[in-house]
């Protein structure tokens, strides 16, 4: 499954832990097993959140949202990327220094 | 510096730390918000358990603490401050030992908020600052 980062601006946040808690359930629930929300980073300072998702298609992903979530918090960029682990440079690092 | 969690012992260590902490102080330089911990004691999570709770309260503003205090279970005259953060003494132990991540509580409702989530997110910074300097305060 192809991996996909998601930048969205935060315009928008609810004011209730429940409110907050129960969208972002509502999302993670309206995923599939081929269109999955994988984790996310937010910075506070930008008020961006940067999310992973696995999906086929860009178009998947937007499925998923609710018209009021793409308000709030509108998608700026979807990328394709590839994980990349530093801890394989260990690894590989290791041998290469002795 | 290890009182036991919570306390007035407790919340006079932390109020000190709070108050000499320069990087708090910066990080929190706008933050305008008191604060209630209700700490219930772990088990069922029912009435009897809310009613055997106690509290932490901090007046926290612009980067100081101006006043905190310890509110046992058998007192009633809570404070109604901007935040109130609730949950069980071994969530609260988990977050302040830095076993559980303070975000992370709010968004899984282990730690649970009333007040202005949005408000809340805006400043994660403070948040985690804060949390940084109640483990400086020691956890028992």
């Amino acid at each position: 499954m192809t991996r996909y980062l998601l930048t969205h601006q935060v315009k928008r946040i609810y004011p209730s832990q429940d409110d907050l808690v129960n969208d972002w359930k509502g999302l993670r629930r309206r995923g599939t097993t081929e269109t999955r929300w994988q984790r996310s980073l937010y910075s506070a300072a930008t008020k961006r959140l940067y999310c992973e998702w696995e999906a086929p298609s860009p178009e998947a992903i937007r499925a998923c949202f609710l018209p009021e979530e793409l308000e709030m918090a509108p998608i700026e960029r979807v990328e394709e990327v590839v994980f990349l682990d530093p801890a394989w440079l260990d690894e590989s690092g290791s041998a290469e220094a002795r | 510096m290890n009182a036991a969690f919570p306390s007035q012992a407790w919340v006079e260590a932390l109020v000190s730390v709070l108050n000499a902490d320069e990087r708090y102080a910066q990080i929190a330089r706008y933050w305008e918000g008191d604060l209630l911990f209700v700490v219930k004691p772990d088990g069922s999570g029912g009435r009897s358990e809310s009613e055997r709770a106690s509290h932490v309260y901090l007046d926290l503003w612009h980067g100081k603490c101006r006043s905190g205090r310890y509110v046992p279970p058998e007192e009633h005259d809570l404070p109604k401050p901007a935040f109130t953060l609730t949950a069980g003494f071994g969530q609260f132990q988990q977050i302040l030992q830095g076993q559980l991540d303070p975000m992370q509580a709010m968004l899984t409702r282990r730690l649970q908020v009333a007040g202005n989530m949005a408000y809340i997110l805006r400043n994660v910074p403070v948040v985690l600052d804060f949390v940084r300097c109640c483990r400086l305060a020691g956890v028992e």
